[in-house]
Order: C-alpha cells, then structure tokens, then sequence
C-alpha cells in the first residue's frame, strides 16, 4: 500500500513513524511545503497526561521529549501583581523545530520518504496513492480540495492573538492577566529552550480596538505589547517570527473521508485552542488512532471507517472542552480579577472536569485562602482561623 | 464574635463556589465571622467546629444523596451526637446538582435530619419561589424553589463560571440568613460570644 502524508508537521510525521514500524512494507512518503531547516514557531508543551497517553505509541521518542528539559512542575497564574503558582500538572517542553528534527531523525530510520520544498496545490498531484492523509495544518489544502466532501465548518474566536517569543525564562508555564486602562491582554509564556520562551499575546476584541493594535506594523505592535507586558518581561524584549495578529480559527468537518481514500488529521481536520501545545498532542492522537487502523489492516475503506469510529467520539468531546476554554478566555473581560486566589481555582476548574479534592490536595495555600473571604477574615475566632 | 462554620464536600469546584457565597453572606453580617471547612478536615478535626455558634452544611447531591465524602463527616460526628455537643446550636443545609431537580430535596433533608439528631436549630432558606409564573426567570433568587435551604444547579460540562448568579445569590441569602439568625439566637440566650 502506498501512503501518501501532505504536510510534515508532527501530526503527519507521528503518522508515518508509527505506521511504518509497524508496516515496514507500507510505502510511505511525507511532503512539507517548508525547507527542511525552516525556524517557524516557536515550542510545544506536553503535559504528563500527553506524554503517559502518547508513550505506549512510540516509548523511544516520547522518552526524548520528555528528556529534553526539566519539566515544568507548577503553572503560574499570574495577575498584574499577584501570582498564584498552581500544582498538579507536569508539563514537559520542546521547541519546535527541535520536536520537528526529532521526529524526522526518528521516521527517516525506518524508511519514511519526507520530501521538502513540495507545496500541493490540485488533486491530480494527490492521484496514484492508496492512501492519501492530509496532515497539512489549520489552513489544510487538502482540505480546501476536497471541501465538497469534507464539508468543513470554520469559524473565528473573537480574540486576537499574536505569537512572540521572549529571552526572559518563564520556568513554569505561565498565564499572565494584565487589565490594562483599554482593555484585557492576556500573555501565556512557557520556557521550551536554555534561551528561549514562547510567548503568546491574547487580546480581548475591545482592548484590540482601543489600542489600535490592527493599524500598527509588526513591529509597532510588539512594541506595545512589551510595554502592556513591561513588568513580566525583566527589562527582555519580544521576540518576532511571522508574528502577525491573527483571530483563531476554528475547524470542525462534518465528514472525515473523501473521495474513498483521502482523509484529514490534526489542525487539518479539527482545531482546539491555539494556546500552550494541545493541537500538538490532538494531532500526535489522531495519528495514534489512524496508524492503529492501518496496523489493523484491510482496505482503504476499512481503515478509515475505523480510523473515524475509534477517534471521532474522543475527539469531539476533546473539541467540546476546547470551545468550553476559548469561551472561557472570550468571556474574560467579565470576569473578577480582583481576587487572585478564587481567580486562579476558578481559572484551573474551568473546564469542570478537574477533581476538587486533588486541586485542594496539591494547592493547598490557594484553597486555605478561598476558603477564607476576605471581608472579615481577620475577625476569626483564634481557634479555627 | 458570632461564628457561622461552613462545612462542606465539592467533586468539581461548583458546590464550594456554593459554600463560598454562603460565607460571604454570612460575613455581610456586622458581628459574625465566617470560613469555610472541608468536610474532610472536619471529620479529621472536629475541633474546627468548638467555636461555630451556627453549623451550615452543604455538599453535592450524587445519586439522589448526599456525598459519601459528606456522609463520612456526618457519622464522623457520632461522638457529638452521643454527648449532645451541639444542642441547640444553629444549623442550615445547601446542595448542588447537574439536575434541575436531581432530588436535591432528599439531600436538603438528609442533612436537616442530621440537624434534628444533633438536636440542632434548622434555619430554612426563607425565601418565595423565585422562578414559578410566567414572568419570572432563573435570574430570579431561589429560581429552583427550594424551603429547606439552598439549592443550585450547575451543567456537569462546565467549570465555575457556568453557575447561574442567581443561585450562588440564593446561597448567599442563605448565609445571612443564618448569621442573622444566630446573632438573634446567641442574644436571646443571653450567651457569652465563642
């Protein structure tokens, strides 16, 4: 069988690693529009739910992500002034290119083909394939060329979001809540190298507007974001790459098989929210999910039938929590800031499906303030306070 | 100083944004002071609870009844029960559920009786049927319609913030009902403040 994976990202190459370790005499070839050594983006966090879900796939490589820095033990919620450091999720960090390099080292030495420089832009180039997966991100031309099919719905999150990097090292992943006189800026930052931290401004659509941020160039806007991120930043800059403002798309298709042998993994298929590194681990899932069908065997039909029967249910309640968070972000402007202690719980149990028993367990100082109010805190008999 | 403990059980965050609008409630009140105590560290330590001149009592209702982790607190309590302990000490109730009606009032009475064995003073919720005509709404306190004391509901796929106002409201109506009542209570009995 020849498998054909439009898009070299690490939803498509997992794809080709596990497929062809487990079928050496699958014939299978990557093509990526970028040069192999391109340096777009910036890095991808893994929590240790990722990882534990991912290693049964690939124990080798997901033991290398792991390795590769210390991870990160606690999530900073911070609030102009006030942080609240919040434990219970391990999350492991990775540049991207680095994951990128890793995964081609890893796909190339059992025999993938990954062809650089190659942009697909009509069907017949996708013709004389088996199997045919497109695995080429939020903006999917295999997608697009097959939309009749595919029927693919895509909306716009309301926020605004520009993706930057910074030198100042954010150990912990970091959610920075900065209301400013125009509005809500919201930063999430993670360290993904020895030098290097992502750093992802989100801006409320008022605060977008008061600011003028969408009439300013490039470099004018990340200007105004150091400043608006000046006391988080220890006197570092941002950092540019490709760092233009964007509203999130949002993906969702009705069908996830066209024209018998074609069908779509990851951003491609399905988006979830453009923050810290979960459309990595969706993409790494649905490649899991699609290689296992391809493991399993039978023809092209059959293999995507169960590829959707396995994956779609898991990935549509997964999409559910997604669109749960962005509204969550979107309704920020709303929300209470002035508590940072209540904010950081109700920022942890936001999707309603974290334990409050093992949050309490793991934060206690957090809960003991909640549980406290502050109106009268001090009045407190001395027995119980 | 009057003090309202808050005792109470939470699976995912909702039943304790209940318990935290109780306190509030409760410390809108000149004179009373108010915290909340995790069930589990009650029955660890019923000690917490010497000083509280009003015991409010609060948990999820699973299965149509209270919590198991609240119900351990409840027999926890047996020692109290036996020596009276908390005669004559106020007490109210509060529970949550995914359901609209999810049998809440089975909690709401679950924890009443505890009340009633702890020969305790029941303080209900006190408030009219706030969502039962044609030109009301659930943004209307007590929107559930509940007397025995404060019910909420909250959707099982959300967090927090997917509480109605109006029923974290209710739990704070609730609140000051009680811290009024116990400063009443602890006048009339003409008791030194614990």
């Amino acid at each position: 069988m020849r498998v054909l994976v439009v898009g070299g990202g690490p939803g498509g190459l997992f794809l080709a690693l596990l497929a062809k370790r487990a079928r050496p005499e699958l014939d299978i070839r990557v093509v990526e529009q970028n040069p192999e050594h391109a340096t777009y983006g910036w890095g991808v966090v893994f929590t240790d739910g990722a990882v534990k879900a991912l290693r049964p796939s690939a124990p080798d490589l997901m033991d290398e992500i792991a390795a590769r820095r210390p991870p990160a033990e606690h999530l900073d919620v911070i609030v102009g002034e006030e942080r609240r450091s919040v434990h219970g999720n391990v999350m492991f960090r990775i540049g991207r290119v680095d994951l990128l390099a890793l995964l081609q080292r890893h796909a190339r030495a059992v025999g993938v083909t990954i062809e650089f420089d190659r942009r697909v832009a009509a069907r017949e180039e996708l013709a004389g394939w088996d199997l045919v997966i497109g695995a080429d991100g939020i903006n999917s031309v295999v997608r697009e060329l097959y939309a009749e099919e595919l029927r693919p719905h895509v909306t716009f999150g309301r926020n605004w979001w520009a993706w930057y990097g910074t030198r100042r090292p954010f150990a912990a992943v970091s959610l920075i809540f900065e209301p400013q006189p125009e509005g809500l800026f919201v930063g999430h930052a993670y360290q993904y190298a020895p030098e290097l931290s992502g750093f992802v401004a989100e801006v409320v659509p008022e605060a977008f507007e008061a600011s003028g941020l969408g009439a300013l160039s490039d470099a004018e806007s990340r200007a105004y974001c150091e400043r608006v991120f000046a006391r988080h930043l220890d006197g570092e800059q941002l950092l540019d790459n490709r760092s233009q403002w964007f509203r999130p798309k949002f993906v969702t298709c009705e069908r996830w098989t066209a024209a018998g042998n074609v069908t779509l993994l990851g951003d491609a298929l399905h988006t979830v929210h453009p923050s810290i590194g979960s459309g990595t681990r969706f993409a790494m899932r649905d490649a899991v999910a699609l290689a296992d069908a391809i493991v399993e065997g039978g023809d092209v039909e059959a293999i995507l039938t169960r590829y959707e029967h396995d994956r779609r249910p898991r990935a549509d309640a997964f999409q559910n929590a997604a669109r749960r968070s962005i509204a969550w972000y979107e309704a920020l402007a709303e929300r209470d800031l002035g508590d940072p202690d209540r904010f950081a719980l109700e920022y942890v149990m936001r999707t309603g499906r974290v334990r409050y028993e093992h949050f309490r367990r793991l934060n206690p100082e957090i809960v003991g303030a909640y549980e406290r109010p502050a109106l009268r805190a001090a009045q407190l008999p001395e027995a119980v306070a | 100083m009057t003090f309202v403990a808050v005792v109470y059980h939470s699976g995912f965050g909702h039943t304790a944004a209940q318990a935290r609008a109780v306190c509030e409630g409760a410390l809108s009140v000149e004179g009373v002071a108010s915290r909340m105590i995790f069930a589990e560290d009650a029955a660890a330590d019923l000690t917490l609870l010497d000083a509280a001149d009003a015991i409010v009592l609060g948990c999820p209702t699973y299965m149509g009844s209270a919590s198991a982790a609240f119900k351990q607190f409840m027999d926890a309590t047996a020692g109290i029960w036996r020596a009276l302990g908390w005669k004559d000490r106020l007490a109210a109730g509060f529970t949550n559920s995914g359901g609209h009606s999810g049998d809440k009032l089975a909690t709401l009475t679950q924890l009443m009786v505890f009340a009633m064995q702890h020969g305790m003073v029941w303080v209900g919720l006190g408030l009219p049927d706030g969502d039962n005509a044609s030109d009301t709404s659930d943004a209307n306190l007590n929107r559930l319609g509940a007397y025995a004391g404060a019910m909420a509901q909250s959707n099982i796929d959300q967090g927090l913030d997917g509480m109605l106002q109006s029923d974290l409201a209710t739990a704070r109506a609730l609140g000051r009902r009680v811290a009024e009542a116990t400063l009443r209570w602890t006048r009339a009995e003409g008791s030194e403040p614990a």
